[in-house]
């Protein structure tokens, strides 16, 4: 008796990768840096104490876990009203 | 009509065909249970309105070229897979070609008080259309009645589950029946259950006369 | 990985789709997933897939896995025998927690006793892949596919299928993310293998905790009871907690008494703007039960109707002495399954009727 996921956390990898990889080549449409900046936003939020993980967006959970375990340092030194393309870049490197 | 008054007086109740007013009586004092009721109008002036449920099997040719009901031996597959079980949502439909015996079971879960029994048929616009059925119920059942209906026309007829398909008239025995007291094969079924002849204790009696004879 | 892959995964999805038996379900919302995943897989096929990047080969490859997935989905659901009332209960569980209309349940008959599990795929990667598809190709997937399995010899066995309510207990967490969210908040964010095994083995036994909390809330200790059968006495492993510690937290929840495995889960619950665990059951006492007079139980509201199971344990566990005790075994364990399927069938066909009366 279990639970079996079909889609395990590395399966959803490739559709972020793809997110930032459009978004630093200039080519994202609106709609997917919108998302993509509030999983930002939410993970900056949650690395500086300000926010905690209960409340989350679920339909984000894995990218912004990922982000905390890997970058919470960085996290916390950005600045949420400018992501700079190092940012993007820095992230898509953890995702890849 | 003498005896009837003495009847009426003493409260006793007649035997023969229950009206209307007799089905409902038995039906609030939870003597006659019919679960699920889904319209009043099923109960007529002298019969109830039965529905297709949504359990049926349907007989299909198996390695044998025949059906062994004389032994119910392991090694002999046994009457029920004879048979194919299907399911449908009330609403949805079921075929029933020519020729193929098919089982199903009534949508209403029946509970017949221990003096009554219910003689079913099929309401005439479906035996206008070569489908034939006949069941007796025992006074004391209790479950979803089964029924056998073979469709003897040419062509295919599709039914609904949870369509009246079937009118129950119920008549009252003079005596009481016990339906727990004899060895009952059926217990509170609630679908379609093919024939159990296999276990039928007589024909163990008539294989043991065959053995002896030798 | 490269385009090769990705053409072999395209023909031999051709030839799955040929065989496939989208021609009989009777259900719209199948249809409708169906047909999408059949423009999902012709939308690819005629992409420019050759000249994808890496990253493009990487998303498509699941994109394709998803659809080979779901063909399996719906084609392996038993069409025929589907067990509704279990899955209209379970639905409307599901329907407690998150909105059910956006699932698709298919059932499916193991030939394996043991087998009672879900299997679906994650909100988040669906919720990712409609954005992919939608920029790339314009489509979407409007619905998410659960599959139910369960024994083909246990399906009409209402004491057993009540496993499935801890079953459904895990799909939820998942969805929600509840458990793995104390986790976090337990022992930090770090790389998984920096995690030491007795914080792993806490996150195993609390997910079992919160599905057999899940359970209790609908079907009371029933779920219980029949763990308490097959793994009775087992001790703490590394991913379950022992079946007393188990059976003791179920109860104490059932008798009202504070516990700090629930106080957490509902912190985590509610912060997160979720339902709370609670008993969400209604007691119908034994001794009136419509079971004594051998007709299935009329039952009132949905809340009673998830008790139905409790029910039948209850008389399980009396039968030598209550109105089954002079029937035999094989005997007693026909009505009261039968029972219980009537209940449950009567209560959801008049439901509909009166939806459409």
């Amino acid at each position: 008796m279990y639970l079996a996921q079909l889609s395990s956390l590395q399966t959803q990898a490739p559709f972020y990768i793809n997110s930032l990889e459009s978004i630093i080549h200039g080519n994202n449409t609106p709609e997917s840096k919108e998302k993509i900046d509030s999983a930002i936003s939410e993970a900056i939020d949650i690395a500086k104490g300000q926010k905690n993980i209960y409340s989350v967006d679920n339909n984000h959970y894995f990218f912004i876990t990922t982000l905390l375990a890997n970058y919470r340092e960085r996290l916390i030194q950005v600045e949420k009203d400018n992501f700079g393309m190092v940012l993007y870049v820095d992230i898509l490197k953890i995702f890849k | 009509m003498g005896r009837g008054i003495i009847r009426k007086f003493l409260r006793i109740e007649s035997s023969g065909t229950l009206t209307n007013k007799e089905i409902l009586k038995l039906i609030q004092t939870k003597k006659l249970v019919i679960e699920p009721l889904l319209e009043k109008s099923q109960i007529g002036e002298i019969s109830i309105d039965l529905r297709v449920g949504t359990d049926f099997l349907t007989l299909h040719q198996g390695r044998q070229a025949y059906i062994d009901t004389s032994q119910d031996v392991i090694k002999k597959r046994s009457i029920k897979s004879h048979f194919t079980e299907t399911r449908r949502r009330v609403g949805e439909s079921f075929l029933l070609h020519p020729n193929q015996p098919i089982l199903f079971s009534t949508l209403e879960y029946i509970k017949l008080p221990d003096d009554v029994y219910a003689v079913l048929t099929l309401r005439s616009s479906y035996s206008r259309l070569g489908l034939t059925i006949s069941t007796i119920i025992q006074p004391g059942y209790c479950g979803c009645a089964s029924i056998e209906i073979v469709n003897s026309g040419n062509t295919p007829i599709k039914i609904l589950s949870g369509s009246r398909l079937v009118q129950a008239r119920l008549v009252r025995l003079d005596e009481k029946s016990n339906y727990f007291k004899t060895h009952r094969k059926y217990t509170c079924q609630v679908r379609p259950v093919p024939s159990k002849a296999n276990e039928d204790e007589e024909l163990i009696k008539l294989l043991k006369i065959k053995e002896n004879n030798k | 990985m490269n385009h090769k892959t990705i053409e072999l995964q395209l023909l031999q999805l051709e030839e799955s789709f040929s065989k496939s038996r989208s021609n009989i379900y009777s259900d719209n919302k199948k249809e409708t997933h169906f047909s999408e995943l059949h423009e999902l897989f012709s939308a690819i096929k005629k992409s420019d897939y050759k000249n994808f990047t890496q990253a493009e080969l990487d998303s498509h490859n699941q994109i394709l896995n998803y659809i080979f997935t779901g063909l399996e989905f719906l084609d392996n659901s038993t069409l025929n025998v589907i067990p509704y009332e279990i899955v209209s209960c379970l639905e409307f569980a599901l329907d407690d927690w998150v909105d059910s209309s956006n699932f698709i349940i298919v059932t499916s008959l193991s030939n394996r006793k043991g087998d009672f599990f879900f299997q679906s795929d994650n909100r988040e990667y669906f919720e990712n892949q409609n954005i992919e598809i939608g920029t790339r190709y314009n489509l979407k997937i409007t619905y998410r596919l659960i599959q139910i399995v369960l024994p083909k010899v246990l399906s009409r066995d209402y004491l057993s299928i009540v496993v499935l309510y801890h079953e459904l207990g895990h799909f939820v967490d998942l969805e929600l993310n509840i458990t793995s969210k104390i986790f976090y908040s337990k022992y930090g964010y770090k790389l998984s293998y920096l995690y030491t095994q007795l914080e792993l083995m806490d996150y195993n036994h609390s997910m079992e905790y919160f599905a057999d909390l899940f359970a209790a809330q609908y079907i009371n200790n029933a779920s219980n009871l029949y763990i308490n059968y097959i793994a009775h006495n087992a001790p703490d492993s590394y991913t379950h907690p022992s079946s007393v510690k188990r059976i003791n937290l179920v109860n104490d929840f059932l008798n009202g008494k504070t516990r700090t495995e629930v106080t957490e889960l509902n912190t985590a619950l509610v912060q997160g703007g979720c339902e709370q665990i609670k008993i969400r059951y209604e007691h119908i006492k034994i001794q009136n039960s419509d079971f004594q007079i051998l007709v299935p139980q009329k039952i009132k509201n949905i809340a009673e109707l998830h008790y139905i199971f409790k029910l039948g344990w209850e008389f399980w566990e009396t039968s030598e002495t209550n109105f089954l005790r002079k029937l035999n075994p094989r005997q007693k364990y026909h009505v009261i399954n039968n029972l219980i399927e009537k209940s449950i069938s009567n209560y959801i066909v008049k439901l509909r009727w009166e939806e459409v009366s």
